[in-house]
């Protein structure tokens, strides 16, 4: 068998492995590849613009792909981006002139108003996920020149501005084969998103150079980016790096200490409560804390009783100790919610919105509920509040109709998802209890839970959340409106309420922004009154930046790592 | 029966085993609930999209056709494409799996050499200090919690010391130059490995120590023992020829096992040193419900472990004289 | 001189419970070309003495005294090379074939030829050579001497092991029980073999057996141990025909008469005593149907009562 000459050969072995470090220390000086090097969480899962949904292959594929207008940082002003000025629109004849910037791809090629068509075609051809919604209405879409495109709608569409004419731009040159082929496949969407791009062509500040799978992304300065020199909100846009370093960082733990090894620069996701002591007491970084685009929330099953009663909703609703929630659960590193829109968004969001039992203390919010159901007809065999004005153990409460109120469950993440969502779910379960509902919470897995809320719609009540709710506020419109409420629909709830319909209607079909605002205004005021849905808190995104290496980073909505900062920062000196 | 025969047997039985797995790990990922579209929370995903990209996974047809449809497939040598990458499985595992057995596999090797050669020699000088002190010290590697170990590492040799790679299997800027060369490329790569190789080694070393400890005191009571030290034959041999070789039987069955297991990685491991391996895809396909990648993977591993049994099989036959098929 | 001189060997066994006595001041002596049997029941320390005279005791066992002579050397005090070299060269064993003696994983062959290797620079090839030779002295075939223990039957198992124990032509053979567990007949066809061998190859030869008939057949002195000592020693015809101690009659007259007499077998009553604490005085007291007071309270001295015929028994004095 020759054990004794294997494990002479393992000492041989394990003393090479000494060996090598020691010389590697000596032999390795890491220069190439100056610029900023930037840890995620995970691997991008493709190239592919039409296919990239995950996080992480769109913050590698957005560096690329520019779209016709963008938002300017901080204020989230719609400015012309690949487009030069705004949409000429002709509300007669539903039509809109875009006319085109003189800018290039990295090939030196320009990039014309028959890309800008051809994109278009394509996700309305193939019905691409994801963006098909906001091309279906354009009923037409021609290059009237190199550099004018004529979009005629179906009618007119808040969103054609924000949404439509916010999606990326690919080069039909690079693209007409894949296109082409796909066509003829058996399934043609399949097709064209599984095709793999190898070598994006990019219109954006970057260009790719390298992608050494399981290990690093590597994309330099892209010298012809058309925006170079603009001024953006008062800052010259660069890039002036020479070049980002995408590298992968599976758990928190590694990715801080490469942060403080200085293997990576900035680490590119929300960095848990837990880490930042370590980080907040280095000079060498700055911890940068701002707003979520999103909304947690308690939804409810509002096709059946008890939650069919806005009564018993709002009652709910005064139970629920958001501060609380935000200060235990989240420890602060988070706001409490008392809308859909969250305050980051700023423009749409309405702050005038009901704000149940704010600063109530325990007994306030039960008291409050026990009048608001008492008041609907609820009874008690043993109400929470006793002829003393005390609060008691309650029982045995029975809805207006006299049935019982059955057991409800609040179905939630599970824990080693999301702590956060499935300690708010005990919570929720000990205040409704108060009041006597039979409340329980019940974490389970997010497959359960889609699987119960999306497709089958039997449940009572579920805590999940929004992220990446984009500023143009069209979701508020479809997380209620009754068409939403069927198979995969957005609205799993069931709340159907025609004045509601009729005004997010409305608001979907007025492009004048201010008259929007004012449709979008009462429709927050009106559904946060209503409490399909019960907002409860919103975490702060909250991230490390090597400030000795970088400076001028963009801090926004949903934290700093943003297309702009990556156009303004640089190496400090 | 003649040895060919058994494994023409044998094969058989893997290749039914093999339908019945494959038939098994299609049931339980479709029972599972939640499927990949319905489960991606996006708000700009409409239920119209929902519908086209469940259409897209062949998931809209009835179970039974997908199931014939994945069984047609599979004997064509199609294993469909992942939901989630949208790119052949085979393509993901094959950049995938290297990685592993790089790590895996090696560190499997190592320590059941060095767990036989240690096993080997405190079982032969039983009772000693030398065995008492390596005995407490495998039983602590046995037991020992991989990421409390595997963090305590890095931060002490990568982090505090500074000798080795946080993590990763290379470093991008020595791989992004041009004049760098393939054997420093390999010294990279091995430098990066040296960490989660010595953290892995630890966690199953003492495993393969304890057994063929156990397994070597069974043998050194043996009366073989006995009649070898009575003919005068040296320590050594009768050590390394007598007992060690009896000894190591067993081991070779738990090895060959472990060997095959090895190619699913581990998921902490691979998380930890961000090791671009199988293990990690695995559990996030499988979190994502992305079937067709969960399920090669995990038929990979099916098919690995009944190979390795017939291989262990074979092997034990060709070690031990008196097992015949 | 003689080949081999055991002087009061006393060797205990570390166990949990405490020390156990298993020989105690055993002495005989060996010329070359004499045979010996040892003979007793189980546990009586035989084995222990063989192995003793080996070296290859359990790691437990502690040799508290005495001397074991072996070419006037004293084995004892020699270190580990040097007891190795005396292993099979000098002193051989023939293992009892059912127990595990030889090793499944290596061929028969095999073991012979590394018995003879480790003593000598032989090549492969003349080893074997030597192997095939051997089979033939054991009436083996030796075409099968490259297969498998399990490959054989008992009997041949057991030639196997005599051919091995000579394979290095040794002045002493022990022979532990190497016919135990065989059936009779095949029991008897050993037996013939050993003593031819030894007669032809002019060895030294220490048989222990539990079996008196056996031993009768093939020694000419005897020892009979019981409980760690020896209790009886003669040449064989003094001892069937003189017997002195109690024990050794009643062993005899447990079982089957070689002379071919009918009588009844008497079985001895009771059981051997624990050699974790044995008794103070005569180890056979508590079975003994001769034992008076003394018994009990003083041990006795192994003496020489006639010529060759030594008897530790109060009863039985030197004339």
């Amino acid at each position: 068998m020759g054990i004794g000459k294997m494990c002479r050969r393992f000492y041989r072995l394990c003393f090479i492995f000494i060996l090598v470090p020691l010389f590697l220390w000596v032999a390795i000086t890491p220069s190439h590849g100056a610029g900023i090097k930037i840890g995620m969480k995970d691997e991008p899962k493709t190239l592919n613009p039409f296919r990239a949904s995950d996080t992480w292959s769109r913050k590698v594929v957005t560096r690329f792909f520019e779209p016709l207008y963008t938002r300017e940082p901080k204020t989230h002003k719609i400015i012309p981006w690949l487009a030069e000025g705004y949409p000429e629109y002709d509300e007669a004849t539903n039509t809109a002139i875009v006319r085109l910037k003189r800018t290039k791809w990295e090939d030196g090629s320009p990039l014309t108003a028959h890309d800008v068509v051809f994109t278009g075609s394509v996700i309305r051809e193939f019905k691409v996920p994801r963006y098909y919604a906001r091309w279906r209405f354009i009923k037409e879409i021609e290059a009237l020149d190199d550099y004018r495109v004529k979009f005629v709608l179906e009618r007119p569409m808040a969103i054609f501005l924000p949404r439509t004419l916010m999606t990326f731009i690919v080069q039909k040159k690079k693209w007409e084969p894949v296109v082409t082929a796909a066509r003829k496949a058996e399934k043609p969407l399949r097709c064209l998103l599984a095709h793999e791009v190898k070598q994006p062509m990019s219109c954006g500040a970057f260009t790719f150079v390298k992608w050494a799978r399981g290990a690093y992304i590597r994309i330099e300065r892209n010298e012809n980016f058309f925006a170079t020199g603009m001024e953006i909100g008062g800052k010259k846009v660069g890039p002036y790096v020479d070049g980002v370093l995408f590298k992968f960082y599976g758990s928190m733990d590694s990715a801080i200490l490469a942060l403080k090894k200085g293997d990576i620069d900035y680490y590119w996701a929300s960095i848990q409560a837990g880490y930042l002591k370590d980080l907040e007491g280095d000079r060498r970084f700055k911890v940068f804390k701002n707003d979520k685009n999103g909304v947690y929330y308690l939804a409810f099953n509002v096709r059946k009783s008890p939650f069919s009663d806005k009564a018993f909703r709002q009652a709910v609703a005064y139970l629920i100790d958001k501060d609380f929630i935000v200060i235990r659960v989240l420890q602060n590193e988070g706001q409490r919610m008392d809308n859909i829109i969250p305050p980051g968004n700023g423009y749409w969001h309405n702050p005038d919105t009901p704000k149940f039992g704010q600063g109530m203390k325990r007994k306030e919010r039960i008291k409050k509920a026990y009048e608001i159901l008492k008041a609907a007809g609820y009874t008690w065999g043993k109400p929470p509040i006793n002829a003393k004005g005390k609060v008691v153990r309650a029982e045995g409460l029975k809805m207006p109709d006299g049935r019982e109120v059955p057991p409800l469950d609040i179905l939630t993440p599970p824990a080693d998802y999301d702590p956060h969502r499935a300690m708010a779910g005990m919570l929720v379960q000990q205040w409704l209890r108060g009041v006597g509902i039979p409340a329980s919470s019940k974490p389970s897995s997010f497959g359960s839970i889609t699987q119960q809320v999306k497709v089958k719609r039997k449940f009572d009540a579920f805590i999940l959340g929004w992220g990446r709710l984009g500023i143009d506020p069209d979701y508020l419109r479809t997380f209620f409106h009754s068409r939403e409420d069927r198979l995969y629909g957005r609205n799993p709830m069931g709340y159907h309420n025609g004045w509601y319909d009729n005004i997010a209607d409305e608001s979907a079909a007025t492009m004048d922004e201010t008259k929007r605002r004012e449709l979008i205004f009462k429709m927050q005021k009106f559904i946060v009154e209503e409490a399909p849905y019960i907002p409860l808190y919103v975490p702060y995104v909250v991230e490390a930046c090597r400030v000795d290496r970088f400076t001028g980073w963009n801090e926004d909505l949903d934290g700093v790592g943003n297309r702009w900062s990556l156009f303004f920062i640089k190496p400090a000196q | 029966m003649h040895l060919g025969k058994f494994i023409l047997i044998r094969a058989t039985q893997i290749v039914v085993s093999f339908f019945i797995i494959l038939t098994l790990l299609f049931v339980l990922f479709r029972v599972a609930p939640g499927d990949p579209a319905s489960m991606v929370i996006d708000p700009q995903m409409t239920p119209e999209d929902v519908e086209v990209t469940r259409a897209l996974f062949g998931l809209d047809k009835p179970l039974y056709q997908q199931y014939l449809i994945c069984l047609k497939n599979f004997v064509k040598g199609e294993f469909g494409s992942s939901f989630y990458y949208g790119k052949p499985v085979i393509e993901i595992i094959g950049e995938k799996l290297p990685n592993t057995i790089l790590l895996f596999t090696t560190s499997i090797i190592l320590s059941a050499l060095a767990g036989i050669s240690w096993g080997k020699v405190i079982a032969w000088r039983r009772g000693s200090l030398l065995d008492s002190s390596v005995t407490v010290i495998g039983l602590v590697s046995h037991t020992l919690f991989l990421p409390w170990i595997a963090l305590l590492m890095v931060w002490v040799f990568a982090y505090w010391m500074n000798l080795f790679p946080l993590s990763g299997m290379i470093t991008p800027e020595l791989w992004l130059n041009p004049e760098t060369g393939i054997t420093m490329k390999v010294l990279d790569v091995l430098h990066h490995m040296v960490l989660p190789l010595s953290v892995l080694f630890t966690i199953h070393f003492g495993g393969f120590m304890l057994i063929m400890r156990s397994s070597m005191m069974e043998t050194l009571k043996e009366d073989y023992i006995v009649t070898a030290r009575a003919k005068g034959l040296t320590e050594r041999q009768i050590r390394e020829r007598h007992a060690a070789k009896n000894a190591a039987l067993p081991v070779v069955t738990t090895l060959g096992l472990s060997l095959a297991f090895s190619i699913n990685g581990g998921a902490i491991t691979e998380t930890i040193f961000s090791w671009p391996g199988i293990g990690r895809e695995l559990v996030f396909a499988v979190s994502n419900n992305d079937y067709p990648l969960a399920q090669i993977a995990f038929l990979l591993i099916a098919a690995l472990v009944l190979v390795a049994n017939l291989v262990v099989d074979v092997l034990y036959a060709y070690l031990d004289p008196r097992i015949k098929y | 001189m003689s080949l081999l001189e055991i002087r009061n060997l006393t060797l205990h066994y570390k166990t949990t419970k405490g020390m156990v006595q298993a020989v105690d001041k055993v002495s005989f002596s060996l010329n070359r070309g004499e045979s010996m049997g040892l003979v007793g029941e189980s546990g009586c320390g035989k084995t222990s003495v063989a192995m003793g005279i080996m070296k290859i005791l359990p790691t437990n066992a502690v040799i508290i005294g005495g001397e074991i002579l072996f070419k006037g050397e004293d084995i004892l005090l020699k270190d580990d090379e040097e007891i190795r070299r005396i292993r099979w060269k000098g002193i051989s064993m023939v293992f009892q074939a059912a127990m595990n003696a030889l090793n499944p994983v290596i061929s028969v062959g095999d073991q012979i030829v590394e018995a003879i290797q480790a003593h000598g620079r032989v090549s492969e090839a003349d080893a074997w050579e030597q192997v095939r030779e051997l089979y033939s002295l054991v009436g083996l075939d030796p075409g099968r001497r490259k297969s498998y223990p399990h490959e054989y039957s008992g009997g041949m198992k057991q030639r196997a092991i005599i051919a091995m124990s000579l394979a290095c032509s040794p002045d002493l053979i022990i022979a532990d029980e190497p016919t135990t567990a065989l059936d009779v007949i095949m029991q008897d066809q050993i037996i013939q073999e050993i003593v031819a061998l030894q007669d032809r190859l002019d060895m030294a030869m220490v048989y222990i057996s539990h079996d008196i008939s056996v031993i009768a057949e093939t020694c000419s002195k005897i020892g009979v141990m019981y409980a760690g000592k020896i209790v009886e020693y003669a040449d064989a015809d003094s001892l069937f025909y003189d017997t002195l101690h109690p024990y050794t009659k009643a062993l005899l007259s447990s079982y089957p008469s070689i002379k071919g007499e009918i009588k009844r077998l008497n079985p001895i009553p009771g059981e051997p005593p624990n050699l974790l604490d044995p008794p103070v005085g005569c180890r056979f007291d508590p079975r003994c149907p001769e034992r008076e007071e003394i018994c009990n309270s003083h041990e006795p001295e192994y003496l020489e009562v006639k010529e060759g015929h030594f008897v530790a028994c109060h009863f039985v004095k030197p004339a």
